[in-house]
């Protein structure tokens, strides 16, 4: 069983090594891009800030950004519904067994 | 290691091949560069089968204005591990036209059948023996009130006992296989083919999923090649053989909506969806998609502001599908790179019969009683009528992320037509004395149907053409 961060990891790690290379790069441009306006990478934003980048990213004209967000948003949502959908087949078959 | 056939690649086309060879006498090495797993674990279409036994954790793309995401199996039995194994012979139309344009002899439906029968004694088709799941009758129903043709299509599936079991290569081809003295090794990569003192070198990589890589050395009398339509041309590259390899990968690409309706149609205990709209082959078809809730959330992942429905409503939906023939890419290796670069471009044609497919696909919903359609294209809005279909574009458009394949072929056309294809008519590579292609690469163009039917029947044409001629 995976985390929703550990599914992530592992896809990217499997993914075509000429994709994984280039989203290495985006996702490194991504981190760094609030620097030059907040001093900060975005991981070390707060909450609203991060969620401001995601959507100006997802919104740009530059397909690069929009691809970058629909892969992680893809997956996230994937992973994060796996885990949902397994959690309430698990609480089903406890509350049968109960 | 030695064998007299080594077969690279065991998803449908290379598990028959292994298993007539072996069958036939022969010392056959099956060499699979995916894990040898279980059928039943991981479970079925979750998270951790995608990383197992999907290459590439599913992530492909063929690059191009508009792209397709598409995905191959990559464990010891291929595709017919991952996918539902739903099952049809070969049009006899489709044969027709491969016959005319690729001149492919001996391909005529009385000429393929007897390898249908033969596949079909072994890996068993079945339909299903009760009443359908309510997502794939609602589908059925939506056609029978348009008037339109629409049929449940039969599986690679033995539904006797509990649960059933899919008649996957790993259950059928593969331990027939085993049993006729054939070897199988797995978690190998081959890299490179090479001529040396009249035999096949294969070197290859072996990367067990505990304990460190080793580099392996295999010789064989024959090679045959079915590591899948992306895979197999990229081998074949890298070994110096071009001619009509890697130039007409096709695809069958899909539009996939979530159909929403007023009461639940979605019970996770029920059999894969089988209904199927055929009214518009050759152009497009219909059919149902898995809909289990981490499916649904994927599919609306494009629309952020409806995928809070998919956590209360997802009993009511369910996913449908229409799948075209559009779609011609390219396979090419990259310098310093393992996995090889694939491009393709459409035609303004492939664009309109895309949009065309998605408003039939829309109509027959709402007349199977949807409430609201959710395309997977965010460009496209939500449609709850007649009168929204009518506002959509005439072709889909050009940038639409939304397409997506799991059948993937025709990138080593088999024929005499020496334009285009890279093997004569029984899938031997010319100028490469003793090497074969066995999956499907060597299918002509779309099958229109479900293409594992065909991929077996004609792997199994193959193999037997070249045992009978003893390879000659």
């Amino acid at each position: 069983m995976v985390s929703v961060v550990g599914f992530l990891f592992a896809t990217q790690a499997r993914m075509p090594d000429h994709l994984r290379f280039a989203f290495r790069i985006l996702t490194l441009v991504f981190d760094a891009w609030p620097y030059a306006t907040t001093g900060k990478p975005f991981h070390r934003l707060d909450l609203p800030r991060r969620i401001d980048q995601v959507e100006r990213w997802k919104r740009s004209r530059l397909a690069f950004r929009q691809g970058l967000i629909a892969f992680y948003r893809s997956f996230v949502i994937f992973g994060l519904y796996s885990e949902l959908s397994k959690q309430d087949a698990d609480r089903g078959m406890r509350a049968k067994q109960d | 290691m030695v064998a007299e056939v080594a077969v690279i690649g065991s998803g449908p086309g290379g598990a028959v091949t292994a298993m007539l060879c072996a069958e036939a006498g022969k010392s056959v090495l099956l060499v699979e560069e995916g894990q040898n797993l279980p059928l039943h674990w991981p479970e079925h279409f979750s998270r951790d089968e995608i990383l197992h036994k999907y290459r590439n954790a599913g992530v492909n793309v063929a690059l191009g204005s508009t792209q397709i995401a598409y995905v191959e199996g990559c464990c010891v039995g291929g595709g017919s591990e991952v996918n539902r194994g739903l099952y049809y012979r070969t049009p006899s139309y489709v044969l027709d036209a491969w016959r005319k344009d690729f001149d492919v002899r001996y391909l005529s439906s009385d000429e393929l059948m007897p390898h249908f029968t033969e596949c079909e004694a072994i890996a068993r088709v079945e339909y299903l023996p009760c009443e359908a799941s309510a997502i794939s009758k609602r589908l059925y129903e939506g056609a029978m009130n348009l008037g339109w043709h629409a049929i449940e299509a039969p599986r690679l599936y033995s539904y006797g006992g509990r649960g059933g079991s899919k008649q996957s290569m790993s259950e059928t081809f593969v331990p027939r296989f085993l049993k006729a003295g054939g070897r199988l090794i797995a978690d190998t990569a081959v890299r490179r083919l090479s001529r040396q003192e009249g035999k096949w070198r294969l070197d290859a990589i072996h990367t067990p999923t505990h304990g460190p890589s080793q580099t392996v050395e295999i010789s064989a009398d024959k090679v045959f090649v079915a590591c899948g339509a992306v895979q197999t041309p990229a081998l074949l590259r890298r070994s110096g053989l071009r001619k009509n390899i890697g130039n007409s990968l096709r695809f069958h690409p899909m539009l996939k909506v979530v159909a929403e309706f007023d009461y639940e149609v979605n019970d996770p205990g029920d059999f894969d969806p089988v209904h199927q709209i055929k009214e518009f082959e050759p152009h497009f078809g219909m059919g149902c998609s898995i809909s289990k809730q981490p499916m649904l959330a994927l599919t609306m992942a494009g629309r952020p502001d409806c995928l809070a429905y998919v956590e209360h409503r997802w009993r009511r939906m369910g996913i449908y599908y229409v799948q075209t023939t559009g779609g011609c890419a390219t396979i090419r290796n990259l310098p310093f790179f393992r996995d090889p670069l694939v491009r393709v471009r459409h035609s303004e044609w492939d664009l309109h019969h895309y949009a065309e497919g998605l408003k039939r696909l829309s109509e027959a919903l709402l007349a199977a009683g949807a409430i609201a359609i959710y395309p997977a294209a965010p460009e496209y809005p939500v449609l709850r009528s007649m009168a929204d279909l009518r506002k959509l574009p005439e072709n889909l458009p050009n940038g639409s992320g939304n397409l997506t394949s799991v059948h993937v072929f025709s990138s080593c056309p088999m024929g005499e037509n020496e334009v285009l294809c890279a093997t004569d008519s029984f899938g031997r590579v010319r100028e490469a004395d003793g090497l074969y292609i066995a999956d499907a690469s060597l299918l002509c163009g779309p099958t229109i149907v479900n293409p594992q039917g065909t991929v077996m029947a004609v792997a199994h044409r193959n193999a037997t053409h070249a045992i009978e001629n003893r390879f000659a």
